[in-house]
């Protein structure tokens, strides 16, 4: 694997809360929470940027939210 | 790069392999080419018709790994290798986001999920029968995979769909959670994290 390097963030009171909560729910460091959320964003990033849509399917109604990124 | 062992079913002896972390898109490319002539030429005697007929003949027969490398313009997604006397023995490609568990053991905690995993087409009985080189490709990819999942915090959970010829093989260590209708109706197998602790154990270090 490539080398990692090291970063300090800042985050809101919310913003941390957010995460924090991720955190307990997937059992998952900050760090591995932030990693997953990146990796996310870029392939939701790209496929926006070449025209897809996000949406985001209601199994009980049967329905699709569209995701504005 | 970490050690791996394979099976030289030729010498009848285990010989040391290396496992490619991160395999680039160029060489992806360049191993899907070569696997495919390899494909062609170890079916060449046979006719088209017979070939379709063939249940013998492996389900993955059409992947196309340069096709796949499509999915490393992200980097929700990783291509590994095991390599061998200078050639890649067998690939992976994983998702590093990690996708929510379902057995009841782990649902909703992330699983690093397996979308293809080959061995090289020389290393196939389906191909050059008594000839076939190496074994355990498979299994050295999984224990990488779980290597991975332990990296990225999701403590050795690993989960996949099978194509029904590798359905004996993944059921030997990893729970089967049923035909997933959502995914072509393949089977779906996911790997807990004692049961990742217990194969990683038995590792050749």
């Amino acid at each position: 694997m490539s080398e990692k390097r090291t970063m300090t963030i800042n985050l809101s009171e919310s913003d941390m809360q957010a995460l924090e909560q991720l955190c307990a729910e997937k059992e998952l460091s900050k760090t591995a929470v932030v990693r997953q959320a990146l990796r996310l964003y870029q392939l939701v990033n790209v496929k926006v940027a070449g025209g897809g849509k996000l949406l985001i399917e209601d199994s009980k109604r049967d329905k699709a939210e569209l995701i504005v990124v | 790069m970490r050690a791996a062992w394979l099976w030289d079913r030729r010498r009848q002896q285990v010989v040391a392999a290396e496992v490619a972390p991160q395999v680039s898109a160029p060489e992806l490319t360049e191993i899907g080419i070569a696997w495919q002539r390899f494909r062609r030429k170890a079916h060449r005697p046979r006719r088209a018709s017979e070939l379709a007929a063939d249940p013998a003949k492996p389900e993955h027969n059409h992947w196309d790994w340069g096709r796949k490398a499509e999915y490393l313009r992200y980097a929700a997604y990783r291509c590994v290798g095991v390599r061998h006397a200078g050639d890649m023995q067998g690939l992976m490609l994983i998702s590093l986001v990690g996708t929510a568990g379902r057995s009841k053991s782990h649902a909703g905690k992330p699983v690093l999920y397996v979308h293809y995993l080959e061995s090289a087409p020389w290393n196939l009985k389906q191909y050059v029968g008594d000839e076939a080189q190496f074994g355990g490709v498979g299994f050295c990819l999984i224990l990488e995979a779980i290597a991975i999942s332990q990296e990225e915090g999701f403590r050795g959970r690993v989960g996949l769909h099978s194509l029904p010829q590798a359905e004996g093989f993944y059921s030997e260590f990893m729970e089967d959670l049923g035909r997933d209708r959502k995914v072509e109706n393949l089977r779906y197998f996911e790997l807990s994290q004692a049961a990742a602790e217990s194969l990683m154990k038995g590792r050749l270090k």
